[in-house]
């Protein structure tokens, strides 16, 4: 099973000249390599995760500027694949655990580095809990139509979302090869389940023309109207570095992390296309849609039964939780890539990797409870979810910043195989300005 | 409430940096050419 999903150890020849790389910057391979490109791809595709988003901010999107908002999501995809161009270089340059923190080490130095890495930890670990929360917004109303009878309130979602932080440590705990073969499974049917969802709505319950794409519903256009509504897309396309920061767990990492960080955008950018036109097209009533913030949970329950929305609420659901899962993976590679530096608190413990499953024990406890904290003052998934996804935003321009320095001072200085060539430098630059521009809009 | 998580965040980290990790050394080993921050370091 796990050889078909893409997931077994790297031997012979192969590891040996893995080994020899991280060894030339200083580590050792203590981490289970066996992820082939696919896995590397799931990986940073379910924590970008496009139905997660999708599904949790369209109406914000809809309500704000009707039909029109779905522009947002070229635009974004556009500059965090330019972003992701950027970060496929580094990763073809730096193998090691630790992504924007690692970088910036090599780049930039140590002061700014340690910042850079501290804020990327501390965003991840607020994004672990805010798509945690996200989870029940999904699975609750799926109990509710399976007759459970649960009522939607902050208290079910807190249990709900705790219970998911527990066993996604537990499943980080228990090794790569588990939450790979999770991972490539929950993105699978995410794929599958979003391309149906859309084939079936646009086909065969289309009440909308192709136009609703131009349509606002009666909102008002304007530009700051239609920057409030890019947050969707803004909350989804992030999280490609985590094909890179999964380098030491990835075979032949030089070649594959770079392919993997490009196709995740370019799959989500694809997927999140698709689903998001088709659910524009079985809108049954703009104005209605808008006046009562639709979602394509609505969206699917106004056009199917409720047997086919219980289906749809529980393929969002798996992607939920695997897109939490993969969150959470690569927070623990950078606690973990942090601490094997000694430059966290209590690194000695972070840092230890357990002999039989390959983990960091006390990176993925760490990063449990440290995702557990914020839900103690749970206020909604929204406020979490906007303090999480700006810090992204800022991890993304510090390192873009020292990026931009290093290739001013002549990086790359030695050829890896992948390369911008020479439109590394005008690339980091748009990227600073998309990055920089972006992080005003947040603000 | 961006600002307030990240300057919450950043004074925390600050503090720890000045008191614990200015004075460490940096861990830069790498292959010949890449670590850029070796010869200027910031």
């Amino acid at each position: 099973m796990s050889h078909i999903m893409d997931i077994h150890d790297e031997t012979g020849a192969d590891a040996a000249r893995d080994e020899a790389d991280l060894a030339k910057f200083g580590y050792k391979q203590e981490l289970r390599r066996s992820l082939g490109v696919f896995s590397s791809f799931a990986v940073a595709f379910s924590y970008i995760s496009p139905s997660t988003g999708i599904f949790t901010l369209f109406a914000l999107g809809l309500t704000t500027v009707g039909g029109v908002f779905i522009w947002s999501w070229p635009i974004v995809a556009i500059g965090q694949f330019v972003i992701a161009l950027g970060w496929a270089e580094l990763s073809s340059h730096y193998p090691v655990a630790g992504s924007v923190f690692q970088w910036t080490k090599y780049l930039s130095g140590k002061t700014y580095s340690w910042f850079a890495g501290w804020i990327y930890m501390f965003a991840g670990i607020l994004t672990v809990t805010s798509v945690c929360v996200t989870l029940p917004l999904a699975l609750i109303p799926a109990f509710n139509n399976m007759g459970w009878n649960m009522a939607n309130n902050h208290s079910n979602q807190r249990i709900i979302a705790i219970v998911t932080l527990a066993l996604i440590t537990i499943l980080n705990i228990f090794g790569v090869r588990l939450v790979a073969l999770i991972n490539n499974t929950g993105v699978l049917f995410e794929i599958l389940g979003m391309v149906v969802f859309a084939f079936v709505l646009a086909l065969f319950h289309h009440h909308q023309s192709g136009a609703v794409i131009f349509h606002t519903g009666g909102t008002s256009l304007t530009t700051g109207t239609f920057l409030v509504a890019m947050f969707m897309s803004l909350y989804v396309i992030y999280g490609f570095d985590t094909a890179s920061t999964l380098a030491e767990e990835t075979r032949n990492p030089r070649t594959e992390a770079p392919k993997a960080v490009l196709a995740s955008v370019i799959g989500a950018f694809i997927i999140g296309a698709v689903f998001l036109f088709a659910c524009l097209l079985a809108i049954p009533n703009l104005h209605d849609a808008i006046k009562n913030g639709f979602g394509p949970a609505n969206i699917i329950d106004a056009n199917f039964s409720n047997a086919f929305a219980t289906v749809f609420l529980l393929v969002v659901s798996a992607a939920i939780f695997v897109c939490c899962l993969s969150i959470e993976t690569s927070t623990i590679r950078l606690c973990f890539g942090m601490s094997r530096d000694d430059t966290l608190p209590g690194s000695g413990v972070l840092r230890k990797v357990h002999p039989r499953l390959h983990t960091p024990i006390g990176s993925c406890i760490a990063i449990g409870i440290l995702a557990f904290i914020p839900m103690l003052q749970f206020a909604g998934a929204g406020i979490v979810a906007i303090a999480a996804t700006g810090m992204i935003y800022l991890s993304y321009l510090i390192g873009n910043l020292a990026l931009l320095k290093a290739r001013l001072n002549g990086w790359p200085r030695v050829k890896a195989p992948f390369s911008l060539g020479r439109w590394g430098l005008p690339l980091t630059l748009l990227g600073i300005a998309w990055g920089g521009g972006m992080l005003v809009n947040f603000a | 409430m961006l600002w307030t998580v990240l300057v919450f965040i950043t004074i925390i980290g600050a503090i720890y940096f000045l008191l614990v990790q200015r004075r460490k050394p940096s861990h830069l080993q790498a292959p010949e050419g890449e670590a850029l921050a070796a010869t200027n370091p910031t």
